[in-house]
């Protein structure tokens, strides 16, 4: 047994140096995400050998074997001369995640923020000076008393992606309540649009008017993708409307616009998208493989990307949770072997460790046994979730302290989700323990290597007597947040699981107002992950 | 038998440095009377490829240098410190076609002969001080004295002291069986071992030899292999005869899901080392679908069930053909007695292969598993060496045909502490097609012949 480092010019490449014999002060560590953080030190004989790294272009691959298991992987980032040496600072290829922003719409049904009137910039038909539009919670369009309106003009809302989208409108859904003359049509149409105006988009579906109120829904698979859909009144014969304002109108309602051929817009298809792109753009960083996605089923209405760090976007759909009561912790990250991983929590290894001095202690800082979801209506008011409480955590800590929620979404039920999660996670006081781990144990006492440790497993100080406390059970298990792998003195340090930050602060991905086009976009302080 | 010490600092060229010559003569370089004992180097705490299970050992040998003259003196001194510059450039590398300077040293009594001592590589000169060497502040009086007294030499050595080298090789045997060898006595500490299979191909990029392992085992049972096949007990897990892609015993195991969940053989018992402890699990495998992903658990049975972590296989691109894979490490508290495979389907379409599955017993430190790295700028049928080169340059290495080193994963210092043991080739791939389930070339599974050569790597001297 024994572990390998060394550095090659990508992943199953040219072996530029086997760096074991002459590595010290070396220690990797692992988080939530995978591999963090690998740093050593080398002597050097030149300072030519001391350049070769320094120089040379590019990111060389570093890893870390044991008999032919990777136990570290990253990609070397910081060559630093050093004491006559080369000190290395290698990062995990959740690093690659950062490479590239991303920019889509998924889905969205906010169409006080999304939608705007068809203007000339869009339509060599548009008259929208003769119309009314309001989008209170609604799309509206109105005619107005006395208005000449032109044979074959237009007046309508319409909607589009955003620019250097990497994805296009493949379908629509709508309520529509229409009253109008036969003089009026009310059309669904779609456009590949390129910022020039446009003569005809595509007729999606038309209904033309009979005086009488017509109302129904709409779901709309668009003939071909586009980047541009909207509603309008198309004016079939030329007249003067001399009725009352906005007697004859449009108004549609549970609008929702979708990219995603599916039905339901779920997070692990938005990652496998986007780890589709990174991997045309880089092929030797992450694989493009999405066998280790799996998908939550839960339908996310409003997800709209703009330059949006790729890392920080799969840590938030991460943390949306899914339809299970209650909601289950999920995970992603990229695995040794470079492939992204996206699962529901579960303790694939249980490790035992004793444990002679444990530094440990119990804050109520995190804690947080009530909490509401707060969340928009399609109008952009803001709106509450009932609250929920977990019972057994405030009869155990005799105080109630609540929390609220962001949640990106005008969906109830999405937001219900997003607070039973929170609750889930929060509603235990968690220990914070620094442990020291000299052997790592099985179920069975089995001897395991140190390095074998990962974050997502369990970890149970077995010498602790059962008869220490009510509390013991609670504190005695963890799962694990972060390794740290001392290799110079074959040290494990092992931290548990901290409360995670990703529901507490402000989702980087809400809506930043603005009545027209696209607006959901990279929050304020939502850089590339900070190094860990 | 010596019946005093020898002790010299050679590199068997231009350096000899003779402390003591095996007769109890006086010498140039003589030992003060405080006298020299040579330390026994500890067990090393960290498990860093390529530097052997011992720390190296810091020798603190305390000489005078005599002669007739203050001259001659003078260039005694010369050549010492020319031989200890020397040491010091070799050990960083300087040297990479050139020989070590090394300690040899028989203890007095010993019945070694002087043309065969003990031997051990000079790493560091001096350490922790920036200078090659201190002179005595009474050294002006060499002029008159003729002798320096004391000169204090501070060597760092490896921690094995290595004594004569002999080989023993087997008989051909087909990629993917095991290989075999015996020098009917162990040594009395793990040693270095130098591992050679001849007739390793590497390829050009016309051919299409894949990355393989190399295993070797410190025991008679440290490698078992099984025919995947023999899980094989009726859909969907049936034995198939793929003998046209040289498939081991011809056939292969196919699974072919109706389900997207998982889905496991029955157990089949594995002839494996009992008191393996730390097990690594390999297999080839080929998915032989474009559209389906499969994840794989193998489950040992030991005390109770073990399974490794999900390996996920893509679909194939382009052209399916099998590769080696690392399935997992599994720790266990008591022998292992059968195996089980798991697949679960990414749908219920298509099907994938599995031929052999491997153990390796990695409870005993030594064994090792090197995987070789095919990067497509060489191509034919040659020697592979896992090499230590100690005795020979600071850092093991993997070499092609005995000028080319090879990327590799893993640890080519090779220290073994068995008299015989086992080696086993994993690798796929043949000169015109990627479809092999073992390296072949011309129709024919390539053989290669083992040959081990190893040093006795003693702690203390004999």
């Amino acid at each position: 047994m024994s572990l390998q480092v060394a550095i090659y010019d990508q992943p199953d490449g040219y072996l530029l140096a086997d760096l074991s014999p002459r590595l010290r002060q070396w220690r990797f560590t692992k988080n939530r995400h995978g591999c963090a953080y690998f740093t050593g030190w080398y002597p050097t004989n030149s300072l030519y050998e001391s350049f070769h790294l320094l120089a040379r272009p590019g990111y060389p691959h570093l890893q870390v074997t044991d008999e032919g298991m990777i136990v570290w992987a990253g990609r070397l980032e910081d060559v630093a001369l050093e004491g006559g040496g080369v000190r290395l600072g290698a990062f995990g290829y959740w690093n690659a995640l950062s490479d590239a922003p991303y920019t889509a719409l998924w889905s969205t049904t906010k169409v006080s923020q999304a939608f705007q009137p068809t203007g000339a910039q869009h339509s060599a038909y548009s008259e929208q000076e003769r119309f009314y539009f309001d989008n209170n919670n609604r799309l509206f369009i109105g005619l107005t008393k006395n208005t000449a309106y032109t044979l074959s003009k237009t007046g309508g809302w319409i909607w589009s992606v955003p620019d250097k989208g990497q994805v296009d409108i493949y379908s629509i859904s709508l309520d529509y309540e229409f009253k109008a003359s036969a003089n009026v049509t009310f059309r669904v149409v779609s456009h590949d649009w390129s910022g020039i105006a446009f003569v005809n988009g595509a007729v999606e579906n038309s209904i033309v008017g009979n005086g009488a109120v017509q109302s129904g829904s709409l779901s709309i698979t668009l003939a071909a993708v586009q980047n541009l859909v909207g509603v309008d009144l198309l004016i079939n014969t030329g007249h003067t409307y001399a009725g009352e304002n906005s007697a004859e109108y449009l108004k549609v309602t549970n609008v929702r616009i979708k990219t995603a051929t599916d039905t339901t817009v779920r997070a692990g298809t938005i990652m496998a998208f986007a780890l589709n792109l990174l991997n045309v753009l880089n092929p030797t960083q992450i694989s493009a493989s999405a066998a280790l996605i799996q998908n939550t089923n839960l339908d996310l209405r409003d997800e709209l990307y703009e330059d949006a760090d790729i890392g920080a976007l799969f840590d938030y759909l991460a943390s949306l949770g899914d339809d299970q009561v209650p909601p289950r912790t999920w995970e992603v990250g990229v695995n040794t072997h470079r492939q992204l991983f996206f699962q529901p929590r579960s303790a694939t290894r249980a490790w035992y460790v004793d444990v002679t001095e444990p530094d440990l202690s119990r804050t109520l800082e995190a804690l947080r046994n009530s909490a509401y979801a707060v969340y928009q209506e399609t109008g952009g008011r803001t709106l509450r979730t009932a609250t929920a409480v977990d019972a057994d955590s405030i009869g155990r800590f005799q105080v109630t302290r609540r929390a609220a929620v962001p949640a990106s979404t005008t969906s109830a039920t999405q937001a219900a989700v997003t607070r039973d999660r929170y609750l889930t996670e929060h509603k235990d006081a968690l220990p914070r323990i620094q442990l020291m781990v000299r052997q790592l144990y099985g179920a069975a006492g089995e001897r395991w290597p140190r390095w074998m440790a990962e974050p997502g497993q369990t970890v149970t100080m077995r010498n602790l007597p059962p008869t220490l406390g009510a509390e013991i059970d609670r504190l005695r298990t963890f799962w694990i947040a972060e390794v740290e792998y001392d290799g110079d003195n074959d040290l494990l340090s092992i931290t548990p699981e901290a409360p995670l930050p990703q529901l507490a602060a402000e989702s980087p991905f809400q809506p930043i107002g603005g009545a027209q086009g696209s607006v959901v976009g990279v929050g304020p302080g939502i850089n590339p992950p900070p190094r860990t | 038998m010596a019946t005093h010490p020898y002790l010299v600092l050679t590199d068997d060229s231009s350096y000899t440095i003779t402390i003591q010559d095996g007769t109890g003569a006086l010498t140039n370089y003589m030992p003060n009377k405080s006298g020299w004992a040579p330390k026994i180097a500890g067990l090393r705490d960290s498990f860093l490829a390529g530097h052997g299970p011992y720390n190296e050992a810091l020798e603190d040998i305390e000489i005078s240098i005599r002669d007739t003259s203050a001259a001659n003196c003078h260039s005694k001194l010369l050549l010492l410190v020319q031989a200890l510059e020397y040491a010091k450039r070799w050990a960083r590398g300087e040297y990479p076609a050139l020989a070590p300077l090394q300690i040899k040293y028989i203890p007095a009594g010993s019945a070694k002969a002087i043309s065969d001592p003990l031997k051990a590589d000079i790493l560091d000169v001096n350490l922790g001080s920036e200078e090659l060497l201190g002179l005595p502040v009474q050294f002006d009086e060499t002029s008159y004295t003729f002798f320096i007294d004391p000169i204090r030499l501070r060597l760092l050595r490896r921690g094995l002291w290595l004594y004569t080298v002999s080989s023993d090789s087997d008989l051909a045997r087909s990629s993917g069986d095991l290989m075999t060898w015996d020098f009917l006595a162990a040594p009395s500490f793990p040693s270095p071992h130098k591992i050679r299979l001849s007739g390793y191909p590497m390829g050009d990029p016309a051919s299409s030899y894949q990355n393989g392992y190399i295993a070797i085992g410190d025991g008679p049972n440290d490698i078992g292999i099984l025919d995947a096949e023999s899980l094989a007990a009726g859909a969907p897990y049936t034995s198939i005869d793929n003998s046209s892609a040289f498939a081991r015993n011809t056939n292969v195991l196919r699974y072919s899901p109706t389900v997207t969940t998982e889905v496991g053989t029955g157990d089949t018992a594995i002839a494996f080392e009992t008191n393996s402890r730390l097990i690594a699990v390999y297999a080839n495998i080929r998915n032989n679908s474009s559209s389906t992903s499969f994840k794989l658990r193998i489950r040992l049975l030991a005390d109770r069930y073990h399974y490794t972590d999900y390996l996920p296989i893509a679909p194939f691109s382009g052209s399916a053909f099998p590769l080696w894979y690392h399935v997992g490490t599994l720790a266990v508290a008591k022998a292992v007695t059968s195996i089980a495979v798991y697949w679960t389907a990414s749908a219920a379409t298509g099907n994938i292969d599995i031929d052999s599955i491997v153990l390796v017993n990695l409870s005993k430190p030594q064994n090792r598993v090197i995987k070789i790295i095919q990067t497509n700028d060489q191509s034919g049928l040659q020697n592979l060496d896992l090499d230590h080169r100690w005795l020979s340059q600071p850092e093991p290495w993997v070499l092609w045909n005995a000028s080319y080193p090879r990327s590799y994963e893993g640890d080519p210092a090779v220290f073994l502490a068995s008299n015989l043991g086992l080696v086993l080739s994993m690798q796929t791939g043949g000169a015109s097609t990627s479809n092999r389930w073992r390296a072949e070339s011309g129709g024919t599974v390539l053989t290669h012949i083992l040959t081990v050569t190893r040093y006795l790597g003693f702690l203390s001297p004999t």
